[in-house]
C-alpha cells in the first residue's frame, strides 16, 4: 500500500476516495440506463460506514489500523418516486446534479490528500527540493 | 474509475443506434412499398442493462430492434399503385411527432452521458495528481 495511506488519517482519506470513486461508477450506470425499460437507479451511501471506521480507528491503539475492516461498497437500488410508462425510474436532472456533487467531493478529498502528501514530503526532505 | 468511462460509452453507442432507428423511421414515413413489398413498419430499439463480469453494473446495450405493433393507418386512395383491391392504401405506422419526441430524449441522454464521461475523466486526472510531487 502507498505509504501515504499507511496512517489512520490516510486510511480514512483512502476510504473516502474509494467510496467516492465507486459511487461515481454507480451514478454513471444510472445515467447510462436513462432509457432502459424497468431500470431503477442505485446509490452508494458509504459515509456512515466510513464514520464508524474513523471512530474505531481514533478510539483504538496503533493495532487498530491493521484490524480495521474495509469499506463494503455495495450499491443499493432505490425506490423511485416517479416511474415512466416503460417502468424506468431515472430522474436525469437528479442524476446529473449528484454526479456533479460526487465529483466535487472527490476533487476536494483528492486535493486535501495531495496537500497532506506534500506536507509529509516536505517534512521528510527537511524542506529541500 | 476507468470502467465508468466504458459504462457511459456503452450508452453513447446505444443512443446512437436509437438515433439511427429514428432517422430510418422518419426517412420511411411515407414508404408504402418496402423491400418485402409491404408498407414500412416503425422500428424501435429495446435497451437492457449490461452486467459486468463481477455481476455489477456494466452499462447498457441494445437488446433487439423490434417492429412497432402500433396499428397502421389506412386511407382511401384507389389511384395509388400500392392500393389494394378495395382502393385502400396502408401507410407506415410512423408518427413524426412521436419520432421527434424520441429524438429529443435520445439527444438528451447522449449529452448526459458525455457529461458523465467528462466528469469521469476529470476524476481520473485528479487521482493521477495524487502521485505527483
Amino acid at each position: 500500500m502507498d505509504p501515504l495511506f499507511q496512517t489512520k488519517t490516510g486510511a480514512v482519506v483512502r476510504g473516502a476516495l474509494d467510496g467516492l470513486a465507486a459511487r461515481h461508477r454507480v451514478y454513471a450506470n444510472n445515467i447510462a440506463n436513462l432509457e432502459t425499460p424497468g431500470f431503477q437507479p442505485s446509490d452508494l451511501p458509504f459515509e456512515e460506514q466510513l464514520r464508524a471506521i474513523r471512530d474505531e480507528l481514533s478510539g483504538g491503539g496503533p493495532q487498530a489500523l491493521s484490524s480495521a475492516p474495509p469499506l463494503s461498497l455495495e450499491p443499493q437500488v432505490e425506490k423511485s418516486a416517479t416511474l415512466r410508462p416503460d417502468g424506468n425510474g431515472v430522474d436525469i436532472d437528479r442524476e446529473v446534479v449528484r454526479l456533479a456533487e460526487n465529483s466535487m467531493g472527490y476533487e476536494a478529498v483528492a486535493q486535501a490528500a495531495r496537500m497532506r502528501g506534500e506536507i509529509l514530503r516536505t517534512a521528510l526532505t527537511e524542506g529541500k527540493k | 474509475m476507468l470502467r465508468s468511462l466504458r459504462i457511459n460509452g456503452s450508452a453513447l453507442t446505444a443512443e446512437r443506434a436509437r438515433l439511427d432507428t429514428i432517422s430510418e423511421n422518419i426517412a420511411n414515413a411515407e414508404t408504402t412499398r418496402g423491400v418485402d413489398g409491404k408498407p414500412y413498419r416503425r422500428k424501435e430499439v429495446v435497451f437492457e442493462m449490461i452486467q459486468d463480469e463481477a455481476g455489477g453494473a456494466g452499462g447498457v446495450r441494445v437488446a433487439e430492434v423490434i417492429e412497432s405493433k402500433q396499428p397502421a393507418p389506412r386511407v382511401y386512395e384507389p389511384g395509388h399503385p400500392d392500393a389494394d383491391a378495395q382502393g385502400y392504401l396502408e401507410l407506415p405506422n410512423v408518427n413524426i411527432v412521436d419520432e421527434m419526441v424520441d429524438l429529443t430524449a435520445a439527444s438528451r441522454a447522449y449529452e448526459a452521458n458525455i457529461a458523465a464521461i467528462n466528469t469521469g475523466k476529470q476524476l481520473f486526472a485528479r487521482a493521477l495528481d495524487l502521485g505527483r510531487g
